[in-house]
């Protein structure tokens, strides 16, 4: 009977494990804060982080976006690369390109999707 | 190898606008589009997508708000890489009990070349069956003869010594406990001419090494033995420790031959 109620509790503790939802990554409104002519790099940096690419001596930024379906979120991934050189876009879904003017504010952007 | 190649420089795009009937051609029997996308490289790559870009007006800017973050660049900026894999059939072996089963893979590449300016010189489109081409192989390929690229990698230096490794900085052999098990950041260790130099593999060709280490500022250099083989320990004049795991041909698995070709190396730098 002891056994009986150990197993019980054992597959209701286990039970309530899978019931436990991971919470959800990413955010719906992550790339709302971009505005041409508005957006400086230092929120860029201060909303997203470290880019995973730099050009033309950092008037170009890259970011690599995950999405999440369920809540439509958007969340920043880092670059995975091979040995060859070749990244993977398997995580990543988007590629947000922002180009910024000599002053360090957003010219233009595009969310462009990759995968 | 580089098996199939479509081009749209500066001429092609000329004669598609004269209606260069051989021009156009060259376009639309290219059946390089065939399979479908492997999930794990990027799915944007038609083979329409050199079109999008005037040579001469295109900036570089340009392509990537069209195309995204490239998948390579060249040290100078000077070309960019994008790079796409199609399935284009499967294969099995095997019989009663068993058997393995894999795809026929084929890679296809955009490289976008440009002038000083960053303007598009031409973009033009490979493809290579059973397996990538390395990204540097890709990128190095012969340029136009307005590029900056050939000249810029010319220029650059070749290491003297180069190893697939896995840098772990701050470790001193196995120490911190638990450091025999660290995995390291993955990348190429670069013995050059006056420095060690380390390249992420996560990192992009135009950005600076995770470390430059003069050799001149090199007190120390040993191999440890730990469970799964040799560890380089590296000492510098700061009090600074790295240690690598010096990986073998195929960048895989520590090996014992490599760490020690490396250590050889620094030492015959350091006794110079």
């Amino acid at each position: 009977m002891k056994g009986k109620s150990l197993f019980a509790m054992a597959l209701a503790g286990f039970l309530a494990g899978c019931a436990t939802s991971q919470p959800l990554k990413g955010n719906a409104n992550l790339p709302d804060f971009l505005a041409d002519g508005k957006t400086s790099r230092a929120e860029v940096a201060l909303k997203l982080g470290q880019p995973s690419g730099r050009f033309e001596r950092e008037n170009i930024l890259t970011y690599r976006l995950g999405f999440e379906p369920k809540n439509k979120g958007h969340f920043v991934v880092e670059r995975e690369a091979r040995p060859e050189g070749w990244p993977t876009w398997l995580h990543a879904r988007y590629s947000l390109v922002l180009v910024f003017d000599d002053n360090g504010v957003l010219r233009k952007h595009s969310l462009v999707e990759v995968n | 190898m580089v098996q199939r190649r479509q081009s749209l420089g500066a001429n092609s795009l000329a004669a598609g606008a004269r209606g260069d009937a051989a021009g156009l051609r060259a376009g639309l029997s290219d059946p390089s589009d065939a399979g479908f996308d492997s999930g794990k490289a990027r799915a944007n790559l038609k083979k329409q997508t050199p079109k999008q870009f005037t040579p001469g007006q295109t900036t570089r800017a340009g392509v990537m708000l069209a195309l995204g973050e490239p998948d390579a660049v060249s040290p100078d900026e000077g070309k960019l890489g994008y790079r796409s894999e199609k399935v284009c059939g499967f294969w099995f072996i095997g019989g009663q009990g068993g058997g393995v089963a894999g795809t026929f893979n084929k890679d296809r590449y955009l490289v976008a070349e440009f002038d000083a300016e960053g303007r598009l010189v031409k973009a033009e489109r490979l493809a290579t069956w059973a397996g990538s081409t390395p990204a540097k192989a890709v990128l190095t390929r012969p340029a136009g003869a307005n590029s900056t690229a050939v000249s810029s990698a010319a220029r650059q230096a070749a290491p003297l010594l180069e190893k697939p490794a896995r840098w772990l900085p701050g470790v001193n052999g196995c120490e911190p406990r638990g450091a025999a098990s660290m995995p390291g950041e993955a990348g190429r260790m670069l013995c050059m001419d006056t420095d060690l130099v380390f390249v992420s593999n996560g990192q992009f060709a135009n950005a600076a090494p995770g470390l430059t280490l003069p050799y001149s500022a090199i007190t120390s250099v040993r191999v440890d033995k730990y469970v799964f083989g040799r560890r380089l320990v590296v000492h510098g004049r700061g009090g600074d420790v790295h240690s690598f795991d010096v990986l073998g041909p195929k960048g895989r698995a520590p090996d014992k031959q490599a760490a020690l070709a490396v250590a050889g190396f620094l030492q015959a730098r350091l006794n110079h």
